[in-house]
């Protein structure tokens, strides 16, 4: 072979070789990541699909939108989601037949529902979308649905919003109402009681652990009360109770008629505030020595005055609760008229104030319970100088008002 | 559980040369060199086959889509070789030789269906959600392919022959050679495990250290030692 040949095959390979697409070492591609978009849209709203406490199904071929607010991921959740609208009027859960839901449908994320064919109620004030499940005793109520009837009837999409568009912050008397069911709701400046202070989120065996959950009491400093239920198998279930005041966002369930707020994750309670000023002024009566018929309430400083008769304020004893009754039954007097009497309290330093007490109020035919303040009571503990001081308003029956400067609760 | 991979197209680019030259009557030099690029040119579809759904009355077959094989490096030997020689012969029928080698770019064999899109797919959702821990960076990072080390190999081999008889052309003789001389220790190919089939998997078993289930690797000979004895008649 001549020489001038096998040059120029060798100038064409290497030409050959130079040309051609060079691959490099980073030239790799990775499998698609991302999500890919539903195409659905939502042809109603919530608010649209009717839902009574008689099971229902939906028939029509509508689409609806809503975002998740609820995560199993934490434990105290378990094969249900609580979504709501973005504008937090609406909410409602699903019962799901799925573990780790979290996996699939994660607090902000916007899912599509696909109503047709599925079953809507209201169970214990909330609303439910769901499956059909009929009990042993042929009763029908929203169920579970079945993880293929999950996977055809709730597509996610590929928004998933920050909670902080989601949250709604109240307070825990505003918390306390049926269209709050299923929402996500931040409480503020709410402590636990002083009972609950000790324990650990779920207590075994405890008094007030029903249903495989405890229920530990959050308070406001306005007095009012919710119930904060965690699970056994929440993650958190054995840490010890936060005992700080601050926040806490959670979920508003109802059983029977106890309201339960739910939180998600251990994040969700940041207790992280100094305790709330306790009460300058409280009575719990837990300190009377003898309870009894004719047993009269005497306190320090407290006056218990009957203004035209002998019958007046007793202490009482009823399932470990001490309190101070009044009834006029089998005293055989006509309109009685007793006055139980705090000791003077001093407001000068306080800007607002106000006072909460406990009642219960059965069987009367007159003005039952009637509520005054004075500032000139001299706590002479008669008659006549209760007749002589000037006694302010009369506001009772009514849940929740203002008189004058202060803000009477009854609860 | 079998893995079917259809549809693969390959494209081998190279060029190789080779040389051989006598410097002296009795001095021989070669020489050779290869430079290629040996990669996957598309991307192929990937199918599992699960016995065990046959006993279940489920299809067997299951298509989890297309691999991103594009691009990857063919396994299985080194796409960059160079070689050179030189040979001794002497008037009194002996002979020796040796050569040296340089090897490079071979890669290790990538498990395609680490390359589909289930690999980023939460197991536990219902609806395909990716992991939420998952990056991109870290994805590329976890499914880099990886390339052997390259090795310089040398080579003895000789020989002596004498003849047995004036009256006729009997020799006997030998040949023998030593391969690796410097018992270098190399790979020669490997292929990824499959076992951890997801970004989550993978990316825990790489981060502990101590991976279960790394790739798996094969070595090449360190020194042997050839002899062969002959008798011609």
């Amino acid at each position: 072979m001549k020489t001038t040949f096998y040059k120029s095959m060798l100038l064409l390979a290497i030409t050959v070789g130079t040309f051609s697409s060079c691959v490099n070492d980073d030239d790799y591609q990775t499998p698609t990541f991302g999500c890919v978009d539903t195409s659905l849209v939502k042809t109603k709203e919530v608010a649209e699909i009717p839902a009574t406490s008689t099971v229902t199904q939906y028939t029509e071929n509508d689409v609806i939108e809503a975002y998740v607010v609820s995560s199993d991921r934490g434990g105290n959740f378990f094969k249900s989601i609580s979504m709501q609208t973005l504008d937090g009027s609406k909410a409602f859960s699903v019962p799901v037949d799925i573990e780790s839901a979290f996996a699939s449908y994660e607090p902000g994320r916007k899912v599509f529902i696909k109503m047709q064919n599925l079953y809507t109620d209201v169970s214990f004030g909330g609303m439910r979308i769901g499956g059909l499940f009929v009990s042993t005793s042929n009763i029908p109520s929203v169920g579970r649905l079945s993880r293929t009837q999950v996977q055809s009837s709730i597509i996610k999409s590929c928004t998933v919003v920050n909670e902080d568009e989601l949250v709604q912050t109240l307070s825990i008397s505003e918390l306390l109402n049926d269209s709050n069911i299923n929402k996500l709701v931040e409480l503020n400046a709410v402590q636990f009681v002083e009972a609950a202070l000790d324990k650990t989120y779920y207590v075994e065996g405890a008094s007030n652990t029903v249903g495989g959950a405890t229920n530990h009491l959050l308070v406001d400093n306005s007095g009012q009360n919710v119930i904060f239920r965690t699970s056994s198998f929440a993650a958190y279930a054995g840490k010890p109770v936060q005992t700080g005041s601050g926040k806490i966002r959670g979920i508003l369930t109802r059983f029977n008629n106890d309201y339960q707020f739910v939180a998600r994750y251990e994040s969700d309670i940041r207790l992280d505030q100094p305790r709330l000023a306790p009460p300058f002024f409280t009575e719990n009566f837990e300190s009377l020595p003898n309870t009894g018929n004719n047993i009269w309430v005497s306190l320090p400083g407290w006056s218990n005055v009957s203004m035209n008769g002998t019958e007046r304020w007793e202490a009482r004893l009823f399932s470990n609760n001490k309190y101070a009754q009044m009834s006029a039954f089998g005293t055989n007097e006509n309109n009685v008229d007793a006055r139980l009497i705090t000791p003077a309290i001093d407001l000068s330093q306080f800007t607002s104030s106000f006072m909460r007490f406990g009642v219960k109020t059965g069987f009367y035919n007159g003005v039952g319970l009637t509520v005054w303040y004075s500032t000139d009571y001299n706590g002479g503990g008669t008659a006549g100088e209760i007749n002589a001081a000037t006694t302010n308003f009369n506001c009772f029956n009514h849940r929740y008002f203002i008189c004058n400067k202060f803000l009477w609760y009854v609860g | 559980m079998a893995e079917i991979v259809t549809d693969l197209d390959k494209l081998n680019i190279g060029a190789e040369l080779g040389i051989e030259y006598q410097i002296t009557s009795t001095i021989k030099a070669t020489a050779a060199a290869a430079y290629g690029q040996y990669t996957y040119s598309n991307n192929p579809t990937v199918t599992l086959n699960n016995d065990n759904n046959a006993a279940l009355n489920r299809p067997t077959l299951i298509n989890i889509g297309t691999a991103k094989m594009k691009d990857y490096r063919q396994p299985g030997m080194p796409q960059q070789a160079y070689s050179f020689g030189l040979e001794y012969r002497d008037p009194k029928f002996w002979w020796i030789g040796a050569n040296v080698n340089y090897l490079a770019d071979t890669y290790i064999d990538v498990s395609p269906i680490l390359r589909t899109n289930t690999f980023f797919r939460d197991p536990a959702s219902v609806n395909g959600a990716s992991f939420p821990e998952a990056t991109e960076e870290r994805a590329r990072e976890l499914l880099r392919q990886e390339k052997f080390d390259s090795f310089t190999l040398v080579n003895l081999v000789g020989g002596k022959s004498w003849r047995v008889s004036n009256k006729n052309r009997n020799t006997v003789g030998f040949f023998a050679s030593i391969n690796n001389i410097f018992d270098v220790t190399y790979k020669t190919g490997g292929f990824e495990q499959a076992r951890n089939a997801n970004y989550r998997e993978l990316n825990q078993d790489v981060s502990s250290g101590t991976p279960a289930f790394a790739p798996r690797y094969f070595y090449g000979f360190g020194r042997t030692y050839f002899i062969n004895f002959y008798f011609n008649f």
